[in-house]
């Protein structure tokens, strides 16, 4: 078999060269006048939200069914991007070479984490003593707030460790090859990278730890705050599926965020060499696989309660699904499951480039409107007692509500996009390590790709 | 004239009156063709009993309470053995009974795990006694000649691999409103009596028309000191349990047990 | 690494026909041995006939003991299978290989071993079939609101599954097999080929086949033993009334399953010479497989405990103190979270264990008995302490009848198995000359890499 380069048939993504595209590629493509103005849109949006922020705490701790839909908010966050960078973790394990180009894109969600963490903070004075009501720490006041915190710190934490480890290469390469006005913040970042063995290995084998705490760390936070927000406020709520249920919807809005954020690199950013259709189908495919399991995993809580049909497992379907906010309810389960699927199983949709874009987006939506039913109602009811006596009628949001939903854009776009001024969106070395390990031969009439797998 | 579909049978069991003198028991026994339980099938943990009384033991020496709890089918509205068997063997009926259909059970036993109250008995061993090699059949549970002269030829004999349980002595219920409905006159409050009501020395055990607001057993299970077991479970069971009214603790408010 | 020999086909099918062409000395010994086995079993279903149940250790409360853990315990073991073959050959990983086969039929004969288990239970066990609605005339039909009506239909359409599956993919062998035998063996695997001829349009289609089924039997892999969970589940029994018991349930399958797929493998290895073909990289991949599905199985574990105790219900709580502080059930805890996760998984982290095939049998056996006792462990303690009526608590004490029907099951599955390798390889010699086929080798500096070829 002959090895042939053909520069332009080459079916892998063409990579920089000079200096001024690697710098380009690495820091300059996103800021294009489109970007700016985004940019600008979102730190509005940004500032929106932090009206709102002032506004809900400053309206005290006193009632906690006001703080339902800011609890909404940060659940979102937390289900959105901060488990956007689960597709990153999970191809590392599985090796799969389609995951290069998105990699660094999905990393970045990490410092969204940053933003929810404050926004977390006040949440914590929300939560009720725990006299009277059913929950793990059994007379270990303050036991849920200081979980709480150090769960989200330390998902923060380790998600920054995540991203500045990955990124470390390209920060150098960037300050090599950056203009001299941008290179003494690289440099300060990049701290004396030079490619040395031993500095590669740190680097391949922190991103795999870190990577792997990440998961366990973010699943254990969707444990703390189902449990904490959602569970132990309903009376007679005994449900060990939940923190699963919400975890795997999690990585489905994360799947559905990582999307839509490859979707702006392609059509907005300017990479669109580097975002083929690879990139979309496999994730799409993911995707429809998830929006199955989302089914699966409310289905087993659901036959279970409705089965039962004991007082206190009613009450819960009452409150979280049929009840006063059984319209969210219903927006959610379209949106997550009925809509998604019959979507991505349709051929044209699911081996498309927009068909996973589009079904992302509305996914995002819908998993909005599933953390209203949750959380919203959770946060409505009284949580004394081993019953519920009564559901109450259902809260609509209000300005303060309205100004924090405006401003979830801005919390993740703002945030994302002004760590891209810092960290190189794309990871090229990724990319160039790809190069290497491949080479394009010819079988029988087709170019195909021969993927080395040294391990 | 009153209409089946308007019937709803339950049950008042007066803890303050039982003395646990198991007279129910053997009552239901002899009515219903239930076999007998020797030590050894007890120790197998099998004994077939349709009412049963639990003691439970209170406090320390010499202040010893026993506690007597005649327990049955509830006949629960929401039954949780109904919805699991894969055959229809139990449904609730139009006169608020659970009933048993024992030529449709295939002995599955997912009704039995199912009730709270463990009110279901299954039939362990072959009854037949020309079977071969009978010797691995404990003796008390082969109806061997002339101990069949005792059955009631009013119940089916259960043979092996099935369930059974309280029936509320539907056969005395039927035989009633057969002979009610032949004379043309309602049923009066009283005539029906399962025979574990009827054998009760204290007259402990009540039955009637819960829908009928003035049968005794409907009166009796709107009393302030009515309770059902298990009540959380959402079960709504048709018998009512009175508490016991313990004489130092008159005028308190009082404990279930 | 892969230590691959370069194998012409001759010496392929030499050496993966060598059981079907010609019978391994040890075949009418071990046949021999487990026929009179299952002569066991087959004297303690008639005894149970002929006596009732009474012969069992059943009981009241216990009144499901033993023969439904190993019920549960077998439909575990056949989600290997699926597992192994349909997702592998979705994802299209090199390592699936030599497994697939032999997997899926251990999924065969393990689920048809398993659906005698609820047979032979029953009371009256020969009017088995009115679970089945076919009395038009009467209109007398079974009760479609019981799980163990939901139970046959899953099975049932997961034995049909898995046997087009082992179907489809022994079509090329098939012809293989006929090509190389004569007389009444020809005829055999002649008619069973359905004119196999090998040419590009027989292939495409077979293609097309196998990922229409792998795709198809995906939902059903995730179902069944969800539905057989929702046997307990639905149930009002402290202990069981759990929403998380289907994705427990079934990870517990996948990880049982994969292990008996290891413990296959080591059999087959030694008992037909086929090292070849079964290489420690096969392993090595099979135990990475483990890792993430013994903690996803750890998760669900700990969710199950943790809500057993959330809330201190009495009723929950009497089960779990049993569970715990009462023998055998809390040794029979440390023996399955020692056995089941901490020992195996601990190991499996080293390369060096995950390449060694004796470690990797003996992990893989701990494993499955730790799998049966968690079966035990969650289904009979919930019996023993139904409810608070203390007064009604027994205790469980398995029969001889039962220990030999377990046994028994066990011979059942290896007898199906090796009868099925006496008539076809049970590694699929097309797919091992496909792999040698797509199987590259590329110069990455000074190193020559072993390499994949993709589209």
């Amino acid at each position: 078999m002959q090895e042939h380069h053909h520069a332009h048939t080459d079916p892998r993504p063409h990579l920089p060269e000079t200096p001024q595209e690697i710098t380009r590629d690495l820091l300059g493509k996103f800021f294009n006048p489109r970007g700016r103005a985004l940019f600008v849109f979102a730190g509005l949006l940004f500032l929106l939200g932090i009206v709102g922020f002032v506004m809900r705490v400053s309206g005290g701790f006193a009632h906690r069914a006001e703080w339902g839909y800011y609890a909404v908010v940060v659940v979102y966050l937390l289900s959105t991007a901060q488990a956007a960078p689960l597709l990153a973790v999970a191809t590392r394990l599985t090796k799969g070479y389609w995951r290069k180009p998105f990699v660094r894109a999905a990393e970045l969600f990490t410092v969204v984490g940053v933003v929810n963490f404050v926004l977390l903070l006040p949440l914590l004075m929300v939560v009720p003593p725990l006299e009277g009501r059913r929950t793990f720490w059994v007379e270990w006041e303050g036991a849920p707030q200081a979980m709480l915190f150090l769960g989200m710190f330390g998902l923060v934490v380790c998600g920054l460790g995540f991203l500045y480890t990955s990124a470390m290469p390209d920060i150098a390469a960037a300050r090599d090859h950056a203009p001299s006005g941008r290179r003494g913040l690289l440099a300060s970042l990049a701290r004396q990278w030079v490619g040395t063995p031993y500095q590669w290995r740190v680097v391949t084998q922190g991103i795999t730890y870190f990577g792997c705490f990440y998961l366990m760390m973010l699943v254990g936070m969707h444990f703390l705050v189902s449990v904490e927000f959602a569970i132990s406020f309903v009376p007679g709520w005994r449900d060990p599926i939940f923190p699963a249920f919400h975890a795997i919807s999690s990585i489905q809005a994360g799947l559905a965020m990582l999307l839509v954020a490859m979707g702006m690199y392609r059509y907005f950013g300017g990479y669109r060499q580097y975002f083929a259709l690879d990139q979309f189908w496999n994730p799409g495919k993911l995707l429809l696989a998830f929006s199955l399991l989302w089914f699966y995993f409310w289905w087993s809580a659901f036959i279970i309660f409705w089965y039962g049909r004991t007082p206190a497992e009613l009450g819960v379907l009452e409150t979280t699904m049929f009840g006063p906010y059984k319209t969210a309810f219903i927006i959610g389960f379209l949106l997550n499951f009925a809509l998604p699927v019959f979507l991505l199983i349709w051929n044209p949709v699911r081996t498309s480039i927009k068909g996973p874009i589009i079904v992302g987006s509305i996914i995002l939506v819908g998993n909005f409107f599933d953390r209203i039913r949750i959380y919203a109602a959770s946060f409505s009811v009284d949580p004394i007692g081993l019953e519920l006596e009564h559901v109450p009628a259902a809260r609509l949001p209000e300005l303060a509500d309205y100004l924090l939903f405006a401003g979830v854009f801005g919390f993740i776009v703002f945030t994302y996009m002004l760590a891209m001024r810092v960290i190189p969106p794309m990871a090229l070395w990724e990319l160039k390590e790809y190069q290497i390990l491949t080479k394009v031969r010819t079988l029988g009439r087709n170019q195909v790709i021969v993927i080395g797998k040294p391990e | 004239m009153d209409m089946a579909e308007d019937r709803k049978w339950g049950m008042v069991v007066d803890i303050d009156r039982c003395t646990g003198c198991q007279a129910c028991v053997i009552a239901c026994q002899t009515e219903n063709n239930i076999l007998l339980s020797t030590e050894d099938i007890v120790q197998q943990s099998r004994s077939m009993v349709w009412m049963r009384i639990e003691r439970y033991w209170e406090g320390e020496f010499p202040d010893i309470k026993a506690r007597f709890i005649p327990i049955m089918c509830q006949h629960c509205e929401n039954a949780p053995c109904e919805p699991v068997c894969p055959v229809y063997a139990t449904y609730h009926n139009n006169e608020g009974l659970n009933v048993q259909v024992y030529n449709r059970c295939v002995g599955t036993r997912y009704c039995a795990n199912n009730c709270p109250y463990s009110a279901r008995v299954f039939n362990y061993w072959e009854r037949n006694t020309a079977a071969p090699f009978m010797d691995l059949v404990p003796p008390a549970q082969r109806v061997a000649e002339p101990m069949n002269e005792y059955l009631n030829p009013d119940v089916t004999v259960r043979t092996k691999g099935i369930m059974e349980k309280c029936t509320f002595c539907v056969q005395r219920i039927h035989k009633v409103s057969l002979d009610a409905k032949a004379r043309g006159e309602d049923i009066k409050d009283g005539d029906v009596q399962p025979a574990c009501v009827q054998a009760c020395p204290t007259g402990a055990l009540v039955f009637g028309d819960l829908n009928s607001p003035s049968s005794k057993a409907s009166k009796m299970s709107k009393d302030e000191r009515g309770y059902h077991l298990l009540e959380d479970l959402g079960t709504a069971p048709s018998v009512t349990y009175l508490k016991k009214v313990d004489p130092q603790h008159a005028g308190t408010p009082s404990r279930t047990h | 690494m892969q230590e691959r020999r370069i194998l012409s086909e001759a010496q392929i099918n030499q050496g993966l026909l060598n059981g079907v062409l010609g019978t391994p000395s040890w075949f009418w010994k071990a046949a021999l041995l487990l026929m009179t086995v299952l002569g066991g079993g087959l004297t303690a279903i008639t005894v149970m006939l002929l006596f009732g149940l009474g012969v069992t250790g059943l009981g009241r409360p216990v009144f499901w003991g033993f023969m439904i853990v190993n019920f549960v315990f077998w439909v575990g073991i056949s989600h290997a299978g699926v597992m192994i073959s349909s997702i592998l050959r979705l994802c299209q990983a090199e390592w699936r290989r030599p497994v697939t086969r032999a997997a899926e039929v251990l999924t065969v004969f393990s689920l048809a071993t398993a659906a005698i288990f609820p047979l032979i239970h029953m009371g009256r066990m020969w009017r088995f079939y009115w679970v089945f609605p076919y009395d038009f005339d009467r209109m007398v039909w079974p009760d479609v609101r019981s799980p163990l009506i939901w139970d046959p239909s899953a099975i049932f359409t997961y034995l049909t599954g898995a046997s087009m599956f082992v179907y489809m993919a022994l079509l090329p062998d098939l012809g293989i097999l006929r090509d190389k035998t004569t007389g009444w063996r020809r005829r055999f695997y002649g008619a069973l080929s359905l004119g196999w001829r090998g040419n590009p349009r027989q292939f495409q289609l077979q293609f097309l086949l196998g990922v229409l089924l792998s795709g198809l039997i995906l939902p059903v892999f995730v179902s069944v033993h969800s539905i057989v969970s929702w046997d307990f589940a639905v149930s009002l029994v402290p202990a069981w009334h759990a929403t998380v018991f289907a994705p427990y349930f079934v990870i517990g399958a996948v990880h049982s399953g994969v292990s008996g797929v290891v413990t296959m493998m080591c059999i087959l290895r030694v008992a037909f010479k086929w090292h070849d073909f079964i290489r420690p990289e096969h392993f090595d991949s099979l135990g990475r497989l483990l890792i993430p599905v013994a903690t996803t199985w750890l998760y669900f574990f700990m969710l199950d405990v943790f809500f057993g105790i959330y809330g201190g219900e009495s009723r929950e709580l009497s089960v779990m103190n049993q569970r715990v502080f009462e023998f055998p059930w809390g040794l029979m805890l440390i023996a399955i979270l020692l056995m089941g996760y901490i020992i195996p998984v601990s190991a499996w982290l080293f390369r060096g264990v995950r390449r060694n095939i004796g470690l990797m049998f003996i992990l893989s056996i701990m494993v499955n008995i730790s799998m049966w006792m968690e079966r035990l462990w969650l289904i009979v303690p919930g019996l023993q302490n139904k409810e608070r009526l203390t007064f009604d608590w027994q205790i469980y004490t398995p029969g001889v009848v039962e220990i030999m029907l377990v046994v028994a099951s066990f011979a059942l599955v290896t007898f199906g198995v090796m009868l099925f390798s006496k008539f076809f390889p049970l590694i699929p010699v097309w797919e091992q000359k496909e792999g040698q086929v797509l199987h590259e080798e590329i110069q990455i500096g000074r190193r020559r890499v072993p390499a994949i070829i993709r589209e």
